[in-house]
């Protein structure tokens, strides 16, 4: 029995676990969503993104102050 | 809660979008809390540049602390990093975020009291850190310094005032749309909210002392799992987020391509939060969690070009405006050292060229062309365009501003090209062999001496970096004495967002005489899904949440569960009650700021500190004292290879007695300060409940009287090494660190228990 008890158990059931197959998994649902992800704003509506892009253009603020260069 | 104002003096009418049908509604931006941020930016940030100039000056001038406790470089330096990232940078953002946020979502902020609550909260925060810190209240944890309350406080001040309010105000927006810059300041709030959560876990052992959960490699991987990302989702992506707003606004023109802003985004979400344990190679960490980290580091150079190319693009058609508009000077410098920045951090998290960069100076220069270049300049660019907006006036001195430029571009370049230039010099001549096989700079002060010109220039470039943040201070105060006596509110009006029925609005597939998997694949790419993805914040952070998520849990959980990853060594025991108390010294006193205690699995390590280091040797550090950086030598085997008291005694009495060239600071009030043996027994409590097996030790009154037998036997030591009377030394703070120093690294070279005579310790 180890010092630390109840984790060191639960690591000996886990190490017999495949768990090293996790950041595969991971990476490859990963990169699925990306590829979707990239694919779908590759296709977008060129007017949509123009739209999108000139949102913070679109916000009313006054002329930009001319400075008074002293 | 919302204070939306209706006495309309002069309305300004908003387009309405076509899907927004609702009634025309009335409201305020609130400008103060943004003037509020601003100014604590600019405050925060001097006083952070300063605390830097004087630890570089202190690099080349040991004595410069003057023998205070509280000026000496192990404890300045975190008041640094944290000054400048949680302070300078921080209220930075917050400036950029609630000025964009309102604009952007058409909406005043969600709460006012809130938003006051945030900024007040944060400072009170900041205050507490310039308190503790030279204090020496410290968690020993780079970046994650600050103890226990503070840590609870932070997270109320971050989850329930900054994000309550900011979903709220996304929640009541009247822009259907949810602009990019939006989306990279979701992922900077439930991000951070995970990470300083998960890493700041810790078992207090006293009011402002605590204990983190974590140990050895499981601390080390949680670490940098949230030092790195501090440095993605908290110096990273809210400045993405003010970069694709403000460099448009200053560029009057949309960003160059919106469609890579978003694959921007997705990317770092999805790639960032893997690439942690680059800072960790060739440490006791396992090989697979190193190599996975390196592999996603090297990915993130293509979406971080691709973001700073979208940046400088921008500016297509408006290059002559660059010349002679300030406001747009920085900003390209700042986005090109985006670029830079991102370019190296790939660089240095291949293995090879980190075996030569990595606790060297080089690393030092990375992460100034980062905040210096990056952080700061796209800070000042901000700061100069929002200046005449906020204070409704006229920017005080154009000059100034140009002054600040070019002040602040040849400051940073001379801090850091000389950084560079050490950090090289320091790799190569820590793994220099001459022709005997032997190390050629054996003696690890000659490393230190051959930079002292360099670290003189990197003090002056540092010093020039704030002079022009002084006068940027200058300028700010200038225009707002300008302002005038009651700021104009202008009152902007909007239709109320109108809920759409997604469920009645599927899309169509526009294909004829196509099979299922065509229409399918139509409608996808009609990007309904997204669309409604981006109009929904809450589910919008959730997923962001789930994607960062992932990324940390599939490299944390296995490292935590799986048995091989930390394999246990018989021989490695709890530290005594008095060295457990010096540990707590050495971190109180910021050691790992200058010296590691990792020795890696390199030849020139080994020949130079001894056997490298193993996982199963730091099962009981709670937390991990790794560190990241080496001005002084590593001390993973100090106990082997400088076992007697006594030179320590001197050492820390006076560095320069036993080694002319050591830039070490003198530690006088180890000498006078008492060890507190009572508290003692609070902390070896503190660190049983975290499973370290003390045995006896954990019976009340005995872990003092434990500790007070071994510090006698230590002054014992030196009383007969050095003539200095025990009676005098054996109950003050020195005592206590030299038997934590007289310990590392020496369990693995004991004889196990149960091993036949002769047998030597072995990992299980």
């Amino acid at each position: 029995m180890h010092p630390r008890g109840g984790l060191q158990v639960l690591s000996d059931v886990l190490s017999h676990l495949r768990l090293d197959l996790f950041p595969t998994v991971a990476l490859i649902v990963f990169l699925l969503v990306f590829a979707a992800v990239v694919i779908r704003t590759l296709f977008s509506p060129a007017s949509e993104m123009q739209a999108a892009a000139r949102v913070p253009l679109e916000d009313d603020e006054p002329p930009t102050p001319v400075s008074e260069g002293t | 809660m919302t204070t939306e104002s209706h006495s309309a003096e002069s309305v300004e009418t908003a387009e309405p979008s076509a899907v927004t049908t609702g009634p025309l509604e009335k409201f305020v931006y609130d400008d103060g809390i943004v003037r509020l941020f601003a100014g604590a930016t600019v405050i925060w940030g001097i006083v952070g540049m300063l605390v830097g100039v004087i630890i570089a000056l202190q690099l080349a001038f040991p004595a410069l602390n003057l023998g205070i406790e509280y000026a000496s470089f192990g404890r300045l330096r975190p008041l640094h990093t944290n000054a400048i990232i949680f302070a300078f940078a921080g209220n930075a953002f917050f400036t950029a975020i609630y000025y964009s946020t309102q604009r952007l979502c058409k909406a005043r902020m969600f709460s006012d009291m809130l938003s006051k609550l945030h900024f007040w909260g944060w400072q009170a925060i900041i205050v507490a850190a310039a308190l503790t810190l030279p204090l020496g209240y410290t968690q020993g944890k780079e970046y994650a310094e600050l103890e226990w309350p503070i840590d609870i406080a932070i997270a109320v001040v971050w989850v329930g005032f900054f994000g309550v309010n900011f979903f709220g105000t996304l929640v009541r927006r009247r822009e259907r749309h949810m602009y990019v810059a939006l989306w990279f300041y979701i992922a900077t709030i439930v991000t951070v909210a995970m990470l300083h959560v998960f890493n700041s876990l810790a078992v207090p052992a006293g009011p402002l002392k605590s204990y983190s959960v974590y140990a050895g490699v499981q601390d080390a991987l949680i670490q940098w799992w949230y030092g790195h990302n501090a440095v993605a989702f908290f110096l990273t992506t809210p400045f993405l987020g003010l970069m694709y707003y403000f460099l448009p606004k200053a560029a009057e023109r949309p960003v160059f391509s919106y469609r890579l802003s978003i694959i921007h985004f997705w990317s770092l979400v999805f790639i960032y939060i893997w690439a942690g344990p680059h800072h960790l190679h060739y440490t006791a960490l396992a090989q697979w969690a190193s190599t996975l980290g390196m592999l996603f580091s090297v990915m993130l150079w293509m979406p971080s070009w691709g973001g700073m190319i979208n940046g400088l693009l921008t500016l297509r058609g408006a290059w002559h405006k660059v010349t002679r508009d300030p406001i747009l000077k920085f900003f390209v410098v700042g986005v090109t050292f985006y670029g830079m920045s991102t370019f190296e951090g790939p660089l240095l998290s291949i293995k090879s060229v980190n075996s030569l960069s990595h606790y060297t100076d080089w690393t030092i220069a990375h992460v100034h062309a980062g905040t210096l270049g990056w952080n700061g300049f796209m800070t000042f660019g901000m700061l100069y365009w929002l200046l005449p907006r906020i204070f409704q006036t006229k920017l005080w001195s154009e000059k100034l501003c140009n002054a600040h430029f070019w002040i602040g571009t040849i400051g940073m370049l001379l801090y850091i090209l000389s950084m560079y230039a050490a950090g090289i010099t320091q790799g190569l001549m820590w793994r220099a062999f001459d022709a005997t096989g032997s190390l050629a700079f054996p003696d690890f002060v000659e490393t230190v001496t051959r930079l002292m010109p360099l670290y003189w220039i990197r003090a002056l470039g540092g010093l020039l970096y704030l002079v022009g943040a002084v006068f940027l201070l200058m300028n700010f105060v200038m225009t707002w004495m300008s302002r005038p006596s009651t700021y104009e509110e202008v009152v902007h009006a909007a239709p109320a967002l109108t809920k759409i029925r997604y469920a009645k609005s599927k899309a169509e597939s526009r294909l004829h005489a196509n099979t299922n998997v065509g229409h399918s694949g139509d409608k996808f790419l009609q990007g309904k899904w997204h669309r409604r993805l981006e109009g929904r914040p809450i589910k919008f952070m959730i997923l962001t949440l789930i994607g960062v998520a992932i990324g940390g849990a599939v490299e944390a959980i296995p490292m935590f569960l799986v048995k091989s990853n930390v394999p246990t060594i018989s021989t490695v025991t709890p530290y005594t009650p008095l060295e457990l108390a010096g540990r707590d010294i050495y971190i109180a006193e910021g050691c790992y700021n200058c010296h590691s205690q990792m020795i890696r699995p390199l030849f020139a390590e080994t020949e130079r500190y001894g056997e490298y280091s193993k996982p199963g040797e730091f099962v009981y550090d709670h937390p991990f004292q790794w560190g990241s950086r080496r001005i002084g030598p590593d001390l993973a085997r100090e106990g082997m290879t400088k076992p007697a008291p006594d030179w320590h005694y001197r050492h820390f009495k006076d560095p320069r007695i036993v080694n002319t060239g050591s830039v070490m600071p003198a530690y006088p009030w180890l000498f006078t300060k008492k060890i507190n043996f009572e508290q003692i027994q609070t902390r070896v409590n503190a660190m049983a409940m975290l499973g370290v097996p003390y045995g006896e030790a954990v019976l009340e009154g005995n872990a003092g009287k434990f500790a007070e037998a071994q510090a006698r036997e230590i002054a014992d030591m030196i009383e007969t090494a050095d003539g200095t009377p025990a009676s005098e030394t054996w109950d003050t703070q020195v005592i206590a660190l030299i038997a934590y120093i007289r310990r590392l690294g020496v369990d693995i070279y004991k004889t196990p228990v149960d091993a036949p005579e002769g047998g030597s310790a072995s990992a299980e």
